[in-house]
């Protein structure tokens, strides 16, 4: 074979070239990001907890309030979040809730996901509502999803770079951040939600092939004990199904976006079959869950428990299906759409009995942002915390 | 003297060893360890970018799972389509080589425009599925450089050697792609420019070492012009026509890889940690078995190592049966399955470079993968259809009837062909 020494000498200039690129790109994106929306002041600590006295054994529910308040310290978070432009509207959105919490200030938090770019891209932190510019906490976990109640109990949907594919894990964690359980997921994480007693969390994962053609993907909910890490149930879709009074079953369930009510028992969620998506209202120990009535996804109960919001599903076909933020009240089951005109997919949170929370991407990165708007259908929504994601709201 | 009708179906290559008996016992030429090398790196390229494919398109573009669906089925059902046209065009300017150095740089430039897709879905669907359409051209013609720079007797091995380092490419892709997530955590545009660079090296090395084969040869002995006639012509041959009648048969009886991984997970009970160490078994099973599986069938008999892959897929199957698969089960599954995937894959494309024409080798291939390629899909179709019909267990013992019947008639078919007089052929 002849080559001429040009082509070899090309070859070579364009090797090293092609590996220069990459390894200078991996390099800079490794550091991008952090001075300009994110000023890591020291290294994070291996615990989100500062105050080590009461690494307890003893039951989350058995927490006293002293404990609470207590925990996410605020003032001695490591990490501080500097938004470059601070909307101005967004703190005033927390300042409404304040005033009903009788606890005082310190009560209420905001835990999410972090989408800063930047060497804490997707860990857990933790803000207080009143101050969410101010110092924030950030745990060593970092979650795709996320959801837990205030007396500590959690978990974190993580999608990790492993080999040879990604590994998806439900980290199962404690009061203190700590890591209880690890169950292994069988698909991308989707939604989650703990139960208000923090005894069970509800995890959809998304599951291909499970409808049988490549071509579709499906769900799959389980619940999970978060005590003892046990599977309550290693699928939703089992459950007995009750619509019009009579068993319902097809093979082409799926069910998904599980929201717990007060007494940890009832919960509502989405069913699909056929094409169709419908609200379900279901009890974990009778294991039955019965129709309510059709398009209705990732339904979220409001505080009170007299609402729910959801997203609605228009569109479709062949081009983007997009859905519109409602709500409806649930004695009448009647719906009213939410002043965001903007797809939004995502199992909103509520703020309080007023306002919802949901996250949307930000053009062209991987960070995403939370809004808020008002649950009735009026007013506009307005950006509530930058470089958020799956927010959940730590009431007391 | 003009040669014989016989002789001319040698290659090149084969000329250069019966010509030259160099004491180097090269059995398998310099250029399909290029072509392989060229694969490797476009591997690593593609499986990089498929492997966080789902993260960030659910993630990042905010598909939703519909338009997920919709766009995995045009991103697999494209690739038939072009095949042909690319092996038309290869065959006629013989040139292979610059239509999979077209195919191969197309796939480069979509890895650079995935980069500036962004949040647009619709633009992400389009450079994939022109990413695929490179796959569809690149795959015939750089067969048929691998079919034309071996010599005929190690044909089975060339293709061995080619299938494991593009296997090999496609275990690395995956490992590379999540060390930069890794490194540098959301940055999915460092894992797109990395896969460019690969991308860019393996056109590089097709290039520039990559020598181009031509079936010129026969052309001029023959005097047969290449056209779309010429090449559907070939289906008229009886030995191509059995070959391909026995690929796509046997084809129509195979569970598609999905459906075989999904199958054991739903029987096993596997813990999803380990369910990956099944892609990765079987793919390292495929690679170390190719070369030597290729050997064995250019000395045993391609027809024989080929049918007995078929055997192995059916001893797959019963693995599927077992009621509560252990550990020893899955094991040997994931053996047999390799092994089925060393003993076919390549081996079909030795047996169908037997039998096509050194100067419609690539539209020969294509018309060949196209119809295996069918046959895949109704069968992947008929598989679905029937599982959520009568459940797993139920389809499997059909398809295992299915290919019970179909081996026999193949084997006939194959060994048929073989003593079949090769004149026919023209």
């Amino acid at each position: 074979m002849q080559l001429s020494r040009l082509r070899v000498g090309g070859f070579i200039v364009l090797c090293t070239l092609s590996a220069t690129v990459a390894t200078v790109y991996v390099v800079h994106s490794a550091r991008r990001g952090g001075p300009a929306d994110l000023t890591i002041l020291a290294p994070p600590k291996p615990s989100l907890v500062q105050h080590a006295s009461e690494s307890t054994a003893g039951s989350d529910a058995a927490r006293t309030p002293d404990d609470r308040e207590r925990k996410p310290p605020s003032g001695s978070g490591r990490t501080r979040l500097e938004p470059v432009a601070r909307p101005e509207t967004a703190p005033r959105a927390t300042k409404a809730e304040e005033a009903p919490s009788a606890a005082g200030r310190e009560a209420a938090y905001l835990a999410f996901r972090s989408t800063a770019l930047g060497s804490t891209y997707g860990s857990l932190a933790v803000a207080p509502l009143d101050a969410l510019y101010g110092p924030l906490t950030i745990t060593t976990l970092r979650c795709n999803r996320l959801h837990m109640v205030a007396a500590g109990a959690g978990v974190c949907l993580a999608a990790d770079p492993g080999f040879p594919y990604p590994m998806y894990r439900a980290i199962l964690f404690d009061a203190e951040f700590r890591t209880r359980h690890t169950l292994r997921a069988s698909g991308l994480p989707s939604r989650v939600r703990v139960s208000p007693d923090g005894r069970v969390a509800a995890i959809t994962v998304f599951r291909s092939g499970h409808s049988y053609t490549s071509a579709s993907f499906s769900t799959l909910t389980t619940v999970v004990d978060l005590k003892s890490g046990d599977l309550l149930s290693d699928d939703v879709e089992k459950f007995t199904v009750w619509r019009n009074g009579k068993v319902f079953r097809e093979v082409d369930f799926n069910i998904w976006g599980v929201t717990f009510a007060r007494d940890s028992q009832r919960f509502y969620a989405t069913l699909r079959t056929g094409g169709r998506t419908y609200l379900i209202e279901g009890n974990l120990t009778a294991r039955e869950v019965r129709v309510l009535r059709e398009n209705v996804e990732c339904p979220s109960l409001s505080p009170d428990n007299t609402r729910l919001a959801f997203k609605k599903r228009e569109g479709g076909g062949v081009g983007p299906v997009t859905w519109r933020l409602s709500v409806l009240e649930l004695t009448t089951l009647e719906d009213w759409p939410l002043s965001e005109e903007r797809s939004v997919d995502d199992q909103v949170e509520w703020l309080d009995d007023r306002q919802v929370l949901y996250s949307l991407p930000e053009e062209a990165t991987a960070v995403t942002n939370t809004w808020v708007v008002p649950a009735d259908g009026t007013g506009e929504p307005r950006l509530f915390m930058p470089k958020t994601y799956s927010v959940v709201v730590l009431r007391k | 003297m003009y040669p014989s009708v016989r002789d001319s179906f040698l290659t090149p290559a084969d000329s250069q060893v019966a010509a030259g008996r160099r004491a180097l016992s090269m059995r398998v030429s310099s250029n399909v360890v290029f072509l392989g090398l060229t694969s490797l790196f476009t591997d690593v390229s593609s499986e990089m970018v498929n492997a966080i494919l789902p993260i960030y398109l659910t993630f990042e573009l905010r598909f939703s799972p519909l338009q997920f669906g919709l766009f995995d089925g045009l991103y697999h059902g494209v690739t038939a389509i072009l095949r042909l046209a690319g092996g038309l065009i290869a065959d006629r300017l013989q040139n292979h080589k610059s239509v999979a150095a077209i195919g191969y740089s197309l796939s480069v430039g979509c890895k650079l425009a995935l980069l500036a897709a962004a949040n647009a879905w619709l633009w992400a669907m389009g450079i994939l599925f022109l990413d695929r359409l490179g796959k569809g051209i690149r795959t015939a013609p750089r067969d048929a450089l691998i079919s034309l720079s071996a010599a005929r007797a190690n044909l089975a091995e060339a293709f061995g050697l080619h299938r494991a380092f593009d296997t090999a490419g496609a275990c690395l892709g995956p490992v590379l792609a999540f060390c930069v997530l890794g490194f540098a955590p959301g940055a999915f545009d460092a894992v797109f420019v990395v896969s460019f660079c690969a991308a860019v090296i393996g056109l590089g090395v097709l290039v520039v070492f990559v020598e181009n084969r031509g079936g010129a040869l026969d052309r001029i002995t023959t005097g047969s012009a290449v056209s779309l006639r010429a090449a559907l012509r070939l289906l008229r041959v009886p030995r191509f026509r059995t070959l391909a009648f026995v690929g796509t048969v046997l084809s129509l009886a195979t569970v598609s890889d999905s459906f075989v991984y999904l199958t054991f997970q739903r029987r096993a009970h596997i813990d999803p940690m380990f369910f990956p160490l099944l892609y990765v078994g079987t793919a390292a099973v495929y690679l170390l078995l190719s070369v030597p599986v290729g050997r064995l069938a250019d000395r045993a008999g391609r027809g024989r190592v080929f049918i007995a892959g078929y055997v192995l897929l059916l001893g797959l199957y019963g693995t599927l049966l077992v009621a509560a698969p252990g550990a020893g089960a899955l094991i040997c599954g994931v053996v047999l399955f390799g092994a089925y995937y060393a003993a076919t894959d390549g081996v079909l494309m030795a047996l169908a470079s037997e039998v096509v024409p050194g100067h419609l080798r690539t539209s020969g291939f294509a018309l060949l993968t196209t119809a295996v390629a069918v046959a895949r899909f109704v069968a992947a179709v008929l598989f679905g259809a029937l599982w959520s019909w009568q459940g797993p267990e139920w389809t499997v013992v059909f398809f295992v009837v299915a290919l019970g019947t179909v081996i026999p008639l193949a084997a006939l078919g194959l060994s048929r062909r073989s003593r079949e007089p090769a004149s026919e052929m023209v």
